[in-house]
């Protein structure tokens, strides 16, 4: 079921990869980069539970952390550049 | 417990699967806003939870922490972005359908 | 700010010189990344049980909220059809509006888009526009939950919290 579950998550970030190659505008790569952070945290959620090692819960909590900054650093960027 | 968690793990890997397929599919940035922002927020949630029930209470914690921390501002974010894309929109794509008082009350202002 | 630092604290479980450094590096970026946002607790009252309800009810629209999304990723793109619609705002309370933006991209269909103060109007875009009149009375209906949970005690006692009403009518513009 987990690797089930990992299976899945590879598919969605590679379609979150295609739209953040296509584009078309800067917008639309923030958005699915920021969907992109969400599926790390996932991966990194799952790899918790499947191993004992509690690097995973740490990194996923500094992730989500820097990822609303990234986001936020973002959005004021495209106010002035446009998107 | 582990199974209740295994199922959880799934629904919410897929859930997030569904995002990412909405973030794809729709032609306008608003509603991929809306998908990427509501159902991964949901996705990631059940992930958080199944993955809570296998581990120990120190690691728990920390996944519920990640889980308030994501559900909290990720609306904020989308937020940001969205006013963002609406004041400059330089190459965006948008696409509106049927009313839009938002542009009714800047060609008042102007 | 303090509570950021605090918090940086006690995910490495280790009160060193380094680590606050560290941990007012993050904090002191935060709260620049985020203008205007200070001042949060004037005149703000918290009312737990009011609170409780309105958390309850803001897990009850994710849940569905990603129903609806979900049947909206499915659906053949032409049959939705998107709009931007203006909600009007009870007074210009920080918190209050913040929280209520952040709430209103849970429900269902809609995500806050602009924020304007005069008038104080939130302006939010609809995926799927069925009903203007009924996005507009569900958004104040959430206000109100807001306000009750965590306004402050002189909006609570205007008459209806100054929120606007909007008139039910039957007129209003369908468009589906």
């Amino acid at each position: 079921m987990i690797s089930a579950a990992l299976a899945l998550l590879w598919l969605a970030g590679a379609l979150l990869l295609v739209r953040v190659v296509v584009g078309p505008s800067l917008a639309d790569r923030v958005v699915a980069l920021d969907g992109l952070l969400i599926v790390v945290i996932c991966g990194l959620a799952v790899n918790a539970a499947r191993t004992d090692s509690d690097l995973f819960t740490d990194v996923a909590v500094v992730i989500g952390l820097l990822g609303f900054l990234g986001t936020a650093v973002a959005a004021r960027f495209i106010e002035r550049r446009g998107a | 417990m582990r199974g209740v968690g295994e199922v959880l793990l799934l629904l919410g890997a897929g859930w997030v699967l569904l995002a990412a397929v909405g973030v794809l599919r729709f032609d306008d940035v608003y509603a991929r806003m809306h998908a990427a922002t509501k159902a991964t927020t949901l996705g990631l949630l059940l992930v958080l939870g199944g993955a809570a029930t296998q581990l120990a209470g120190e690691d728990a914690a920390k996944l519920a922490l990640v889980g308030v921390l994501v559900f909290l501002t990720a609306p904020i974010g989308a937020h940001l972005i969205g006013r963002a894309v609406h004041r400059a929109p330089g190459d965006v794509r948008i696409r509106i359908d049927t009313v839009d008082e938002l542009r009714d009350a800047e060609t008042i202002e102007s | 700010m303090v509570w950021l630092v605090v918090l940086w604290q006690l995910l490495w479980r280790d009160v060193s010189f380094a680590n606050i450094v560290g941990g007012l590096v993050v904090a002191a970026v935060v709260t620049v990344v985020r203008p205007g946002r200070e001042r949060l607790s004037a005149g703000h009252t918290v009312r737990p049980l009011r609170l409780v309800i309105f958390l309850g009810y803001f897990a009850w629209l994710l849940v569905v909220s990603n129903l609806v999304v979900a049947r909206e990723i499915v659906t053949r793109r032409d049959y939705i059809r998107s709009g931007i619609v203006a909600v009007p705002l009870a007074g210009t309370a920080e918190l209050v509006t913040t929280v209520l933006a952040d709430a209103m991209t849970l429900t269902p269909g809609t995500l806050s888009l602009e924020v304007r103060q005069d008038p104080p109007m939130l302006y939010v875009h609809v995926l799927h526009v069925r009903d203007v009149e009924g996005v507009r009375r569900d958004i104040l209906r959430l206000q109100r939950l807001v306000l009750r949970a965590i306004g402050p005690a002189d909006a609570l006692r205007r008459p209806d919290h100054g929120v606007p009403r909007v008139p039910s009518s039957d007129a209003g513009r369908r468009t589906s």
